[in-house]
């Protein structure tokens, strides 16, 4: 017989957690319960760690092999034959039917502008709004959870040298690579910068700068590219603007998570600092960062 | 009609064949053979262009191409193999241990590889479409015509089989092995 004792039992609890948790499909109070039972138990850490790791692991072995170039060419040629029978109809016939298709899509995309201003004017959108924010918020608290405190990437110190000359898909490359001593001098002597990397977590790609700093502080800037997000569509209201740029805010757990946005980029400050903290530095960093992913975008 | 049937092959091109890579990858480890995986995935797109008309614009046609290919591949191994399904209960002792071994370090993509082929088709489908293809639960479920709980707990237990072939126990026991050159070819 197995003898268990009360903390390995509790502990099996939350493991069976651990694989929805690290593919995001746990609701948010579990997700809360998961992470505040991480703080308090290495073991559980360093399991969750190595669960992270293996399906890493397993994407990118799968993903090392690359479909063989005939292949693409069979496909294409197969589409090709089929695609030759329809091409015999009569130009009048297609004019008439382009008409009708033009029409058919203004008509569609009419509709669809309806239901947004009919949306707009039900009751609870506040409510709703600040859900959304929260969930936009989560995009960049789901990135530092996984790559900086459970891969232990805040541990790993990597020189700007190393991060400058790195190449591969998970080289900063020039795009973003400026940013990391911008954001050191933004930060100051309080904050050390760990290192700066893209990643991928919960089915986006991240640009990732880690930073330690007083008191067990660690701190990410995280930048993934919008997928339909967007704070300011979501009609939920900024904690504070810096240099004109809207700055929103929320805590989970001992997480604070600060987030603004460009035209294509969302971009986040998640750390253990608290509120103020976080808010402050995000103020500093937000109109910097702002105009680098800016000059990105033209 | 003979426009509109024109516009959509130019369609599905845009939208569909992006998503060859992901396909073949899949293909190649649902099969273990990568003649055949080549041949599943140009049925894929043939059979997704017939139904292309079908397919509604704004919906996620990466998730309807995977669908495709599964049951693909389904109807492949229903032609050449006599398929023995893992019955969700059943709980190999592997399984019922608590204790969870580290992960090695510097585990090769061959090893990580030659893992995941061991493991039971039924469990490597799901790690495959949720680890790789970074699909959802419900997703997952829908492609595969099971209840999201099922998902839930094949991927739990094909991760856990897998977790203990690449443990540094394993490994060091020969377990997880690098499979032979050439293996897959003889499917």
């Amino acid at each position: 017989m197995n003898v268990v004792s009360f903390n390995e039992r509790s502990c099996e609890r939350y493991r069976r957690y651990f694989d929805a948790y690290l593919d995001n499909e746990l609701l948010v109070e579990t997700n809360q319960d998961v992470l505040q039972h991480l703080n308090s138990c290495p073991n559980c850490t360093r399991i969750l760690g190595d669960r992270a790791r293996l399906k890493e692991l397993v994407r990118n072995a799968v993903k090392s092999e690359s479909a063989p170039a005939d292949l693409v060419a069979a496909v294409r040629g197969n589409l090709g034959t089929r695609r030759a029978a329809f091409f015999g109809g009569n130009t009048t016939q297609w004019m008439m039917a382009a008409a009708l298709l033009l029409l058919v899509i203004g008509g569609v995309s009419a509709l669809r502008w309806g239901a947004i201003i009919r949306f707009a004017g039900k009751d609870g959108v506040l409510q709703a709004a600040s859900a959304r924010v929260q969930e936009i918020l989560r995009v960049g608290l789901i990135d530092h959870v996984h790559c900086a405190i459970l891969s232990q990437r805040w541990k790993q110190l990597v020189t700007f040298e190393e991060m400058k000359s790195a190449s591969g898909p998970q080289a900063l490359g020039p795009e973003f690579v400026d940013l990391v001593p911008a954001m050191q001098a933004k930060l100051g002597s309080e904050f050390k910068v760990v290192q700066g990397h893209r990643c991928a977590a919960n089915h986006r790609q991240y640009v990732h700068l880690i930073f330690t700093g007083n008191k067990g502080a660690i701190l990410s800037l995280v930048i993934t590219e919008k997928n339909g997000e967007s704070f300011s569509k979501a009609d939920a209201v900024a904690v504070m603007n810096a240099s004109g740029i809207p700055i929103y805010e929320d805590r989970q757990g001992v997480l604070e998570i600060a987030g603004f946005e460009s035209d294509r980029y969302l971009a986040y400050i998640v750390s253990n600092l608290d509120r103020d903290a976080s808010l402050g530095i995000a103020s500093q960093v937000a109109p910097m960062v702002h105009d680098h992913l800016h000059r990105l975008e033209l | 009609m003979f426009f509109r049937k024109k516009v959509q092959t130019d369609e599905f091109e845009a939208a569909a064949l992006p998503h060859l890579n992901d396909l073949y990858r899949t293909a190649v480890h649902l099969v273990r053979n990568r003649t055949e995986a080549h041949d599943i995935v140009q049925d894929v797109y043939l059979q997704a262009w017939k139904v292309f008309h079908r397919f509604e614009p704004g919906t996620n046609c990466r998730a309807w191409l995977f669908k495709i290919l599964i049951n693909e591949v389904h109807h492949y191994r229903r032609r050449w193999f006599n398929t023995k399904v893992v019955p969700d209960l059943e709980q190999p002792l592997e399984e019922t241990l608590t204790f969870e071994p580290p992960i090695a370090e510097n585990i090769q993509d061959e090893t990580v590889l030659a893992a995941l082929d061991e493991i039971p088709r039924e469990f490597r489908e799901v790690v495959l479409l949720s680890d790789v293809q970074e699909f959802t639960y419900k997703e997952i479920a829908e492609m595969l015509s099971i209840p999201v709980g099922t998902v839930m707990s094949r991927l739990s237990r094909g991760r856990k089989q897998l977790r203990m072939k690449l443990s540094g126990y394993a490994t060091a026991a020969g377990i997880g092995r690098k499979p032979q050159e050439g293996a897959y070819e003889r499917g």
